[in-house]
């Protein structure tokens, strides 16, 4: 019995005594183990007598018991402070810069094109696409612009050297009779909407977004490549009031005017392009702002209808046109449309996330 | 063009000042580009677009202004000049002149001894020459140089300054010679030959060229047609006698000519865009009125060469289309209102099908003449087609002179829909000279009028006939219906426009009037009313989307380049000119050719970016131009869109030498995340571009596709960029192979039930030999229980020999059938080594 209370006093005085939790489990194996002190005793119970036997038995069963749940108090207060002391070890500072990842972004003007197809996409205009390379035919002709037209000289075109074709490969009769179509870089992206009218139906409504070009002298507002969005409508009674309502529906989606702003408003000025009849231009104001041509438009001229195939007695319709680099550079207020070509990082990164 | 507010208020007694009136013009008519005060009048500056023919002189554009401000109505407001120009305007031509000097009846004679030629009337349409003897020569009165001196025109002489005020008075310009020094009696309207010269009033020598019309006389060139006078016959202070041009010429050729010699005068820039030849003559009346007012002199009469007059053009036009073009309901009383504010003439037709079936019926008998004149002939002889025409012109209608033409600007109908007032169609029975193809096709055309008869001018009875329509049918191969009238009976009106609107020609243009007079602010926006079928998806542009995703988040930026390319760079870039399409009117020698590949405008983005990063990446996703493949194409079908491909191209630079396996590693993610995994990188291509590092190069294929490239950039050329430093690797895909591939059909396909048993091998082999080449041995000869082999580990360096490099592979054993056994396995993994050892390689086990 004094046996016991040695053990259990050095024991509890060991016990306090330890902080590393190493020197725990050598405790722990020093009383409790297989040749531990207290199993030590318990096991030279069987050589004693019944009384005795059951006596100390008992005792020291108590104590084997109190033992270990001290020890285990003991460790699990160790552990935490332990774990403490290392998490302090690996404190780091969280203020210096991480791995650098390369951060990507889409181009600003790949942003306002998105916003515009998602725009007229919710009112239901699909996406046409053609060349950029075109032919005289679908970028002038059929739009109502023969060659000596004077109208022709609102668009400055960049021209392509003709090819000359191997007199060879011309039908029978025909070589040196034919001469090549002319060829440009496209004007505006009105040839895709022949394309497409060409080979469709009415009802239709659709947008041809793509780079348009032009012969021209650079300065902040004009470049020789830019970004066309262009429009079209053909249905039994599309009108000018569903012109009006679908640009200034787009304008306010597109410059989402803030609560308490004044809705984007629009108006229609007389113009003239040959391919639409009556043909407007499009002064587009936000809020109380001074009002600022955006965009050209007009109801589709009957003999470019007639080009594609369409009957003008059945159906009739809209189109217009605006610049996707101008639509970005008031949206970003960007003060100079050369930059969306200059691609300098510093600018496309700008637009990351926006 | 300039507009003096003086000389407006002269014809608007009561115009309002013009900042008061800019808005007005502008948002119902024209932009007022500048209002500019000068010496006590203001200067407008107004872009009439393509209405120079009736507002490119004051008197025109007052009487714009009027009709916009509404004061026609209010004959007070307007003064006597505007409305004897309106009169005048609503006459005959041939009555204009007579009518302006009905006070001098000397004036209005036909001219003696004095001749005009005009070679080609398609250029010339009509040239009035009138003649004054003993004018006296003067300083010009201060009211004419006052009105001349705010537009800029200086003060010449009497005579000139009298021919420039009439210009800016009627938009027609006209030219004073002095008839003393015109060799011989004859004035020739001709093409100038090649090497023939002129010298002009302001003594500038003209080499002219037979694409120019100019005026002669026996000598030589008086004038450069439409655009400028010569010196050699011009009037001075001392000419007695005059002779005084106002003319007609063709817009296209005025404007070619004054382009080509560089010569933009007033007068050019009126007769490019078109005039009316008979505000000619009505500038010729006044001239001479004018000039025998202040000059004095001995009218000789006048010389009118105009062989096919025009008249006022009859539109037909439907209230209801009105109002459906323009979404707003416009009543009668509005239109009308419109109608009269322009001072056009209107009259009602009730139902046009029936009128012009009567009409038709009230020719019966008339005389069949082959090519007859429907301005002179009609209504007494006709021909099929021009009869036709003639029946339709009576109710606004306009169609094409010939009945192949009327064929297809008509809607085809079949006969069973057939009304009173179609066409019908037939080929020529008998062939005519020279007339082939559509025109004999197409060469014959009646008009139906109900109860199975047709009325044509049939050429075989020799007069304007009716028969049943199996008749008609029976003479030449029938070719079908066409309708000219689309709306059945409407009630229409018909537009009578003055022949100075030359813009005004179809409904259309009507419907244009009456919304900018009435104003485009009263139609409010309305959403569709009609219902448009759902929209196609374009998959192009999803996928271009999902490609710049995909790109965006291995960290590639992306840019938006010329789609051009200079001699310089295509030179850099290794290629030959002669292989780029060029452009004809380059703007920059940079931007000359058509690029043939994005990657050439990308990486010039590089040198100007790299400074301060470790590592730079740009993508773009555009066109480039082979033009090889224009080529191929016959003339016949000639299609551009052809040589264009579209291109996803990349570029990253990395200060350390590793970008090709960002860039490897970024095409391979592009390719898996679109669920393209038969992607592979093909070295054995031996001729990459050669801008390209020979052995850091690959061809990108799925399966057996080629469908792009990618490779480090060729030091060599990387050089010649002023990359100072690191490494660029370059790629780039079809986009269409890409897209094609990644929409390959998607076939659900379970994963197997059975587990899978997973082996790791390392080899050892020499540096030269590819990953690719040791990952083909092993799927080659495992046998088709091996599922997938993953490479975990390359390397070189401490403990493998000099000259070597180990690889390490996880070799994924699974079987869609059954558990496998671990035997089994190893029986293939022995094959596998046993193929990789005899290859000398050496693998560690």
């Amino acid at each position: 019995m004094e046996e016991l209370k040695k053990i259990r006093k050095h024991f509890e005085k060991k016990l306090k005594e330890i902080v590393d939790p190493k020197v725990l489990e050598t405790l722990e194996v020093e009383y409790l183990g297989r040749k531990g002190k207290l199993t030590q005793i318990l096991r030279s119970l069987k050589n004693r007598t019944g009384a005795e036997r059951r006596k100390i038995g008992k005792a020291a069963n108590e104590l084997k018991e109190r033992l270990e749940r001290l020890f285990a108090v003991a460790k699990k207060d160790l552990e935490t402070k332990h774990l403490e002391r290392s998490l302090r070890e690996e404190r780091i500072d969280v203020t210096a810069p991480g791995h650098s990842m390369p951060v990507g972004g889409v181009h600003p003007l790949t942003k306002a094109a998105r916003e515009v197809i998602d725009i007229f996409g919710r009112m239901g205009f699909a996406v046409a696409e053609g060349p950029e390379a075109e032919t005289e035919r679908y970028n002038f002709d059929a739009l109502n612009i023969p060659a000596d037209h004077p109208a022709r000289e609102m668009w400055d075109t960049l021209w392509l050297k003709p090819e000359r074709t191997n007199p060879k490969s011309m039908p029978a009769g025909l070589a040196g009779k034919i001469r090549n179509p002319k060829l440009l870089m496209r004007t505006h992206t009105s040839p895709v909407q022949i394309r497409f009218m060409e080979t469709h139906r009415p009802p239709f409504k659709i947008i041809s977004p793509g780079r348009v070009f032009r012969h021209e002298a650079t300065d902040a507002s004009h470049d020789i490549q830019f970004w066309q969005l262009e429009g079209l409508a053909i249905g039994r009674e599309v009108s000018v009031a569903n012109l009006k309502w679908t640009l200034e529906s787009f304008f306010n989606q597109f410059f989402q005017p803030k609560a308490g702003e004044l809705a984007v408003e629009i108006r229609l000025r007389p113009s003239y392009f040959p391919f639409t009849e009556p043909s407007f231009e499009v002064d587009m104001r936000g809020g109380d702002g001074d009002w600022m041509e955006i965009a050209g438009a007009g109801m589709v001229h009957p003999q470019v209808l007639r080009n594609c195939g369409i009957d003008p007695n059945l159906w009739q319709g809209f189109a217009f046109g605006m610049g996707i680099d101008r639509l970005a550079m008031l949206k970003y207020k960007i003060p100079d449309i050369r930059l969306f070509r200059e691609n300098d990082i510093k600018f496309l990164k700008q637009f990351i996330g926006k | 063009m300039k507009f003096s507010y003086n000389w407006l208020k002269e014809y608007i007694p009561k115009l309002p000042k013009p900042e008061m009136f800019r808005e007005a013009l502008s948002m119902r008519a024209f932009e007022v580009e500048s209002i500019e005060k000068r010496s006590g009048d203001y200067i407008l500056d107004i872009k009439p677009l393509n209405r120079v023919a009736d507002t490119g002189g004051h008197m025109g554009m007052a009487h714009e202004i009027a009709a916009i401000l509404n004061t026609v109505a209010d004959r007070k407001t307007e003064s006597s000049a505007l409305a004897e120009f309106l009169k005048t305007r609503r006459l005959e031509p041939r009555r204009v002149l007579r009518e302006i000097l009905k006070n001098n009846k000397e004036a209005a004679k036909k001219l003696r001894g004095f001749g005009v030629v005009v070679e080609d009337y398609a250029l010339c349409p009509r040239y009035m020459v009138a003649r004054v003897d003993g004018v006296r020569m003067k300083g010009s009165p201060a009211w004419l140089k006052k009105h001349l001196e705010p537009l800029g025109i200086n003060s010449i002489n009497l005579l000139v300054d009298l021919a420039n005020f009439i210009m800016f008075k009627t938009g027609q310009p006209t030219h004073v010679f002095d008839a003393d020094k015109i060799k011989g009696n004859k004035i020739f309207v001709r093409q100038a030959k090649s090497e023939e010269y002129m010298t002009t009033l302001d003594e500038v020598e003209c080499k002219l060229n037979n694409s120019m019309l100019i005026i002669a006389d026996a000598a030589g060139p008086l004038a450069i047609a439409g655009v400028k006078g010569g010196n050699r016959a011009a009037v001075t202070n001392d000419t007695k006698n005059i002779i005084i041009e106002s003319a007609n010429f063709d817009g296209a050729s005025v404007r070619k000519t004054a382009k080509t010699l560089k010569l933009a005068t007033d007068a050019a820039q009126r007769f490019s865009q078109r005039l009316d030849p008979n505000i000619a003559e009505y500038a010729m009346g006044l001239l001479v009125r004018w000039i025998l007012e202040y000059a004095g002199g001995k009218p000789k009469g006048f010389c009118d060469m105009y062989l096919k007059p025009q008249y006022p053009r009859k539109i037909a036009v439907r209230l209801e289309k009105i109002g459906s073009v323009l979404g707003e309901h416009i009543s009668e009383a509005q239109f009308l209102d419109v109608m009269r504010r322009l001072d056009f003439k209107v009259s009602a037709v009730a139902s046009p099908r029936e009128i012009v079936v009567k009409l038709a019926q009230k020719l019966l008998g008339h005389p069949y003449y082959y090519g007859a004149s429907v301005m002179y002939d009609a209504p007494n002889r006709f021909d099929c087609s021009s009869f036709v025409l003639y029946l339709f012109r009576q109710i606004g209608v306009e169609i094409p002179r010939m009945s192949f033409q009327q064929y297809f600007a008509g809607i085809p109908i079949a006969d069973d829909d057939l009304a009173a007032g179609d066409l019908v169609f037939r080929s020529q029975k008998s062939p005519r000279p020279g007339i082939a193809g559509n025109r004999r096709t197409y060469g014959h055309v009646g008009i139906y009028i109900g109860n199975n008869k047709v009325i044509h001018a049939f050429s075989g009875r020799g007069a304007v006939v009716e028969e049943t329509l199996s008749a008609f049918k029976k003479i030449a191969p029938y070719k079908g219906a066409r309708r000219i009238l689309g709306r059945e009976n409407a009630i229409h009106f018909v537009v009578e426009v003055p022949t100075m609107r030359k813009d005004l020609m179809i409904e259309e243009d009507i419907i244009e009037e009456v919304g900018r007079i009435i104003g485009y602010d009263h139609i409010a926006p309305k959403p569709f009313a009609e219902a448009f079928p759902m929209p196609e998806r374009n998959d192009a542009v999803i996928w271009r989307d999902k490609v710049r995703s995909l790109l965006v988040a291995a960290g590639f930026l992306e840019t938006d380049s010329y789609n051009f390319i200079g001699s310089e760079d295509i030179k850099r870039f290794g290629g030959a000119t002669s292989d780029y399409k060029e452009l004809l009117n380059p703007t920059r020698p940079e931007l000359a050719y058509l690029r043939r590949s994005a990657v050439s405008s990308l990486v010039q983005h590089i040198p100007r970016n790299y400074l301060g990063h470790s590592s730079v990446r740009f993508f773009e996703i555009g066109n480039v131009f082979l033009k090889e493949q224009i080529k191929r194409m016959s003339a016949l079908q000639y299609d551009p869109g052809d040589m264009q491909k579209e291109m996803i191209a990349g570029a990253a630079w990395s200060d350390a030498r590793n970008a090709f396996y960002l860039a490897k590693g970024a095409v391979s993610a592009l390719f898996e995340s679109a669920g393209i995994d038969d992607v592979w990188f093909d070295n054995k291509e031996s001729a990459f571009p050669s801008y390209l590092h020979p052995y850091r190069s690959a061809t990108i294929k799925v399966g057996d596709d080629a469908v792009g490239y990618i490779g480090s950039f060729h030091p060599a050329v990387q050089k010649l960029y002023d990359f100072k430093k690191g490494e660029a690797a370059v790629f780039e895909i079809d986009f269409a192979k890409f897209v094609d591939a990644a929409e390959a059909e998607i076939e659900y396909q379970a994963p197997s039930q059975y587990p899978a048993i997973v082996r790791d091998l390392a080899i050892i082999v020499p540096e030269e030999t590819r990953v690719q080449e040791v990952e083909d041995l092993i799927e080659n000869t495992a046998g088709p229980l091996l599922w997938k082999t993953d490479m975990f580990d390359l390397y070189e360096g401490e403990g493998i020999e000099i000259g070597k490099r180990s690889m390490a592979f996880h070799l994924v054993f699974q079987s869609y059938e059954r558990t496998l056994r671990d035997e089994e396995v190893t029986i293939s993994v022995a094959k596998i080594i046993k193929a990789l050892e005899s290859k000398g390689w050496e693998v560690r086990k």
